[in-house]
């Protein structure tokens, strides 16, 4: 996995506090990674490559010290995994008040961009990186009431198939990874009801597992998939 | 605090190492083009060009100051034009 000369990968996720996130930190740690996380709480990760800020990632100022550290111990980033996002209540569009709709864009599509754009200074300077973005069913699925957070995941889908064009010559490679619904705290808070509606129109009408991702994750960062760029895969058959 | 000697210093030092990656290496030469149609350097190489000099302005002075900033963008004559003009705009952002 990852380039052969890297014996300890550096790898950066977003949202380690919880959920997915989470998972994926402690994955990756037991896989060999260095793993630098980051969430607006303490994390319970306890593991010696663990490396944690509490951070609001809504601002650009945590953001850019994050990697100010990163580039000062590890001088290199080899993966970064946009994971941290929110989904305020469901809301009809008639009802969204302003300061909720730039907070959702400034979680979910303002900080990636900003962690997009430092890390692939870093990593094109090696000429390898991985970015994997975390996508939405929803936006395959477009239900009414989840306009917002929609329209965050599917600015990242455009964000990231330009983006893939614009740094593959410096062997980067970019995609979103759209997971089925994962019971999480963010799931938990969603309408139980609307959601396994939703469920109802993927392939496997059932939760997802962690591994899943994972699974499609380690296909990402393999060496082979040079060429897996630009697209946005979704688990369930969404 | 950089003068613009150091500045010019850093960013031939950040030029030799890009060469290092690259095969068409790029002179240190003040008036060298960076940015536009005659410049040297393809959209990455700028990138990675000034990625590095953002670390030698870091390890210099203390401070990270991201060069491409809003300003730089809206300026009518881009600072990337040259080694030079490159050198003067961060010399700028430095006694901001």
């Amino acid at each position: 996995m990852i380039d052969s000369k890297s014996t300890m990968p550096i790898m950066l996720i977003t949202g380690t506090s919880k959920g997915i996130g989470e998972y994926l930190a402690n994955y990756y740690l037991n896989m060999g990674f260095i793993v630098v996380g980051c969430s607006r709480n303490t994390c319970k990760i306890e593991k010696d490559n663990y490396i944690h800020f509490i951070a609001d990632i809504a601002n650009e100022n945590e953001i850019l010290n994050i990697f100010r550290i990163i580039r000062k111990d590890y001088k290199r980033l080899d993966v970064l995994i946009n994971n941290a996002a929110i989904n305020p209540a469901i809301l009809n569009v008639a009802f969204l008040p302003y300061e909720t709709i730039q907070k959702i864009f400034r979680v979910n599509v303002f900080a990636p961009i900003m962690f997009c754009r430092e890390a692939i200074k870093l990593m094109g300077r090696n000429k390898f990186g991985r970015i994997i973005n975390i996508g939405s069913m929803a936006t395959r699925h477009e239900v009414a009431g989840e306009a917002l957070y929609t329209s965050t995941k599917a600015s990242i889908n455009a964000f990231t198939r330009v983006l893939s064009k614009e740094v593959i010559n410096s062997g980067i490679t970019v995609n979103v990874l759209a997971p089925s619904v994962i019971e999480t705290d963010l799931s938990k808070a969603i309408n139980q009801d609307a959601l396994f509606e939703v469920l109802n129109r993927n392939a496997v009408k059932k939760y997802g597992d962690l591994i899943d991702i994972s699974n499609s994750i380690d296909y990402i960062l393999r060496e082979e998939s040079k060429s897996v760029t630009g697209q946005i895969i979704y688990l369930g058959g969404a | 605090m950089a003068t613009k000697k150091e500045i010019i210093e850093i960013i031939f030092k950040s030029i030799e190492e890009i060469n290092q990656q690259n095969d068409t290496p790029i002179a240190k030469d003040i008036n060298i083009k960076l940015f536009g149609k005659e410049s040297e350097l393809d959209s990455l190489g700028l990138v990675n060009l000034i990625t590095s000099i953002e670390e030698g302005i870091e390890e210099l002075t203390g401070n990270y100051i991201p060069i491409a900033d809003e300003r730089a963008f809206s300026m009518e004559s881009s600072p990337f034009k040259t080694v030079e003009t490159l050198a003067i705009y961060i010399e700028i952002l430095l006694n901001d």
